[in-house]
């Protein structure tokens, strides 16, 4: 549970969101979607109930209806007189004459009449025992019975009786005694089996039926075989019994209940999309401040657009994170700026400090005591010491033209060279550049780092290379090249991000990317054992420069 | 005879200058005072060649001296000499035309090569165009940073073939020829007065063959920068 609510806190918002309006909606899609269900399942069942005992009842009615007009006929004929009496001659001599009439007057016309009437009625047979018995094709007499299913039940009662046989339905009846005395006659209206159960096919989706004769099986719709019944009953006039039973394959009868589930499943898709959706349309702005946010950290390079015309809490959020981060700019900028006060103070007190007029005054009488007393290389010292200091100090000023830089990079190396003239140095400059502007003391921490860090006592033939030519358009670039022992890859990266050893390289670079832009600036490269070169690139730009 | 005034309030600065101006130049007329006012008494009653005065002085300072001396004497020489080389006082003298100005502590050599083309040009000696003196005082002042014809030429707005016609026909020498010279000449300073290696010494001066500074140097003194060096040390 624990580890659960940890992997929660651990999800991203888009994924919170998204977890917790599934939450909201799966289970209550799924509640609503259960009771519907078994609503319907309970709807469906009644009706399904209800249309089959319809079903069931209504296919007794109409069978017993068709009994009952079968009865209605084979009682019509049973009754009949005319044929009555006809039949009931007994005599085997009787008069044919009268027979042609009898057939041309009451048979044909009666048996023709039922038969348009009742067109299901496939025929109509007598079996007799009177001789006219083959007079007519159906006349047959009581042994030929024996050929049919009722073979023994060719006898006298009161309601007609019904059989089955493979092919057709029989209604019998024989003639009462009050009709035909002498004789037996039975009278049998036949129907195709197919055609008089045809209704029972009727439900054949739902239902299925069974017509039982006595014990046997006599008509049924399915050939399956079902033990439980729905229905049993006595169609009335026979001895038949109806039996339904439900048709198992479309027994679940589940039209409306797949409906209502695959709705169900349907909206929990479809709330999964929603949901995904409006997740995303949410989360997509708080990731988008997140992502941006995320920029600012690790570049600060990039310009970017915090506001926006949203109105909701996202759209506040990142705008007033928009006008933090700008404070926030503000105030490194104004720190930066202070800094670099602070450390343009520090400088001028420094140089208001040393009482110029003093220094320049002190040395120039040692120059004169060292002229008098003809010592030339006291003079020349003090006057290279005095050119060093008048251009570093430079009244006090963060600019310089590159000429008064050069003369003091020159007076620096001459006081170097006195002191310890262990190297050789050369110069290449461009005397086209002289006039443009430079930040005040920018090639001294070079040569001085070249000087004190990058020669090797061990090494001979030590050289300091240091040029100043116009490169590009607008572009100025000014190398320290020696060849000392060189500085180490890992320190070399080191130099003009951190503080510590190489504080004046640094702080050249600082100022250069201070005064002329991000663009200007110290490059140093160096391999170890080979040397070392400082590069610096400013733009070439004469006068004065806005000091900001 | 010329004579030279000499303002400084600082009397050992004015004693040595003297003493060295004195050494160099045999044939001048010396006055020295250590204050502007009395600067102005003395002009008033001498004719003096040159004025050569500090900036910094109490009562009249040097600016206000050279404002009041062009008031009255639009031709004599004026060369500063201080230990400030404040932009807003050259600002402020620019209008009154002063010849030279020269830095404390100063370099002797300098200060003989200014006060003796002044001298030179109030006798009656070559008195160049502006444009010469200016392109002069760039070589003077410019000879180390690889200066070439062209790149003078370009400074004050010349073609350089005129340039160079120019300055022969003014100095009597070539454009090269005198950058050379100025060049060996403060080669020759420097391998007198330092021990720097001469190979930085060439460079210095703007020469960055040494070989080819050598025989520069021997064309000129007759003898290489090795042996002068060797002569001048004894």
């Amino acid at each position: 549970m624990r580890c659960l609510l940890l992997k929660w806190r651990n999800f991203s918002l888009r994924k919170r969101i998204f977890f917790s309006m599934i939450m909201v909606a799966i289970p209550t899609l799924l509640l609503l979607g259960s009771i519907s269900y078994f609503q319907e399942r309970k709807i469906e069942t009644y009706s399904k109930d209800k249309f089959i005992e319809g079903s069931v009842l209504n296919t007794k009615t109409q069978l017993e209806d068709k009994v009952s007009d079968g009865n209605s006929v084979l009682t019509s004929l049973a009754f009949n007189n005319g044929i009555g009496r006809a039949f009931d001659q007994a005599d085997e001599d009787f008069n044919l004459y009268d027979m042609y009439l009898f057939f041309k007057d009451i048979f044909d016309p009666v048996l023709g009449m039922i038969k348009n009437l009742n067109p299901e009625i496939k025929d109509i047979l007598f079996f007799t025992n009177s001789p006219i018995n083959t007079l007519r094709d159906n006349i047959h007499s009581l042994e030929d019975a024996k050929e049919f299913p009722f073979k023994n039940e060719v006898d006298y009662s009161m309601m007609p009786q019904w059989f089955i046989d493979n092919h057709n339905v029989y209604g019998l009846m024989v003639l009462p005694k009050t009709v035909a005395l002498e004789t037996k006659t039975a009278v049998v209206v036949v129907y195709d089996k197919n055609k008089f159960f045809a209704n029972l096919k009727e439900y054949d989706e739902a239902v299925n039926f069974s017509i039982l004769d006595g014990k046997t099986a006599a008509f049924k719709t399915k050939v399956n075989e079902t033990k439980s019944f729905l229905y049993e009953g006595e169609i009335k006039g026979t001895e038949w019994k109806l039996k339904a039973s439900l048709n198992k394959n479309a027994a679940s009868g589940l039209g409306a209940i797949n409906l209502t589930l695959a709705g169900i499943l349907f909206s929990v898709f479809l709330a999964v999309l929603l949901t995904r959706f409006f997740t995303n349309l949410i989360s997509t702005n708080f990731i988008r401040l997140n992502e941006t946010i995320k920029k600012y950290t690790t570049s600060k390079e990039t310009p970017l657009i915090f506001s926006t015309n949203q109105k909701d809490e996202f759209g506040q959020l990142s705008n007033e994170v928009g006008k933090m981060l700008i404070k926030l700019d503000e105030m490194n900028e104004q720190v930066y700026q202070a800094e670099l006060e602070q450390q343009r103070s520090k400088y001028d007190v420094l140089v208001n400090q040393i009482n110029s007029h003093f220094l320049y005054n002190t040395l120039s009488m040692i120059n004169w005591q060292a002229i008098e007393s003809g010592n030339v290389r006291i003079s020349m010292a003090v006057q290279e010491l005095s050119k060093f200091y008048r251009t570093s100090l430079n009244k006090g000023k963060s600019v310089t033209s590159l000429k008064n830089e050069l003369e003091n990079i020159r007076s620096y190396i001459n006081l170097q060279l006195m002191l310890n003239d262990h190297f050789q140095v050369s110069y290449d400059f461009d005397p086209r550049i002289m006039e443009v502007t430079v930040i005040n003391l920018m090639i001294q921490p070079l040569v001085e780092n070249a000087i004190e860090h990058g020669f090797d006592s061990q090494k001979k033939d030590l050289e300091i290379f240091i040029s100043a030519q116009k490169k590009e358009e607008n572009q100025i670039e000014i190398c320290v090249v020696d060849n000392g022992k060189g500085i180490p890859k890992a320190e070399l990266d080191q130099i003009l991000s951190k503080e510590g050893k190489g504080y004046g390289l640094r702080n050249v670079n600082q100022r250069i990317k201070f005064y002329f832009g991000e663009e200007y600036g110290l490059v140093l490269s160096s391999r170890e054992g080979v040397g070392t070169a400082a590069k610096i690139i400013l733009p070439s730009q004469i006068g004065e420069i806005k000091e900001s | 005879m010329q004579t030279i005034l000499l303002v400084d309030d600082n009397s050992f600065e004015r004693r040595a200058l003297g003493n060295l101006l004195k050494a160099t130049f045999l044939d001048i007329e010396l006055e020295e005072t250590d204050s502007g006012y009395e600067a102005m008494e003395i002009l008033k009653k001498k004719d003096v060649d040159l004025l050569i005065t500090d900036i910094k002085m109490p009562l009249v300072n040097g600016i206000e001296l050279i404002k009041l001396v062009r008031n009255f004497d639009k031709k004599i020489n004026i060369v500063v000499v201080s230990g400030y080389d404040n932009f807003e006082y050259a600002k402020k003298l620019l209008p009154f035309h002063v010849d030279n100005y020269l830095l404390k502590p100063i370099n002797p050599l300098e200060l003989k090569d200014t006060i003796s083309s002044l001298l030179s040009e109030e006798k009656g000696g070559p008195e160049y165009s502006q444009v010469i003196k200016q392109v002069l005082n760039i070589i003077k002042k410019e000879y180390s940073n690889g200066i070439t014809l062209e790149s003078v030429a370009d400074q004050v707005y010349l073609s350089p073939p005129y340039l160079g016609v120019l300055f022969n026909k003014e100095t009597g020498t070539s454009f090269n020829h005198y950058l050379t010279e100025i060049r060996l000449r403060r080669a020759a300073e420097l391998l007198k007065s330092s021990n720097i290696r001469i190979a930085n010494i060439a460079a210095y001066v703007g020469i960055s063959n040494p070989s080819y500074f050598n025989k520069l140097f021997k064309k000129k003194y007759d003898m290489t920068p090795a042996e002068y060096r060797k002569k001048e040390e004894v």
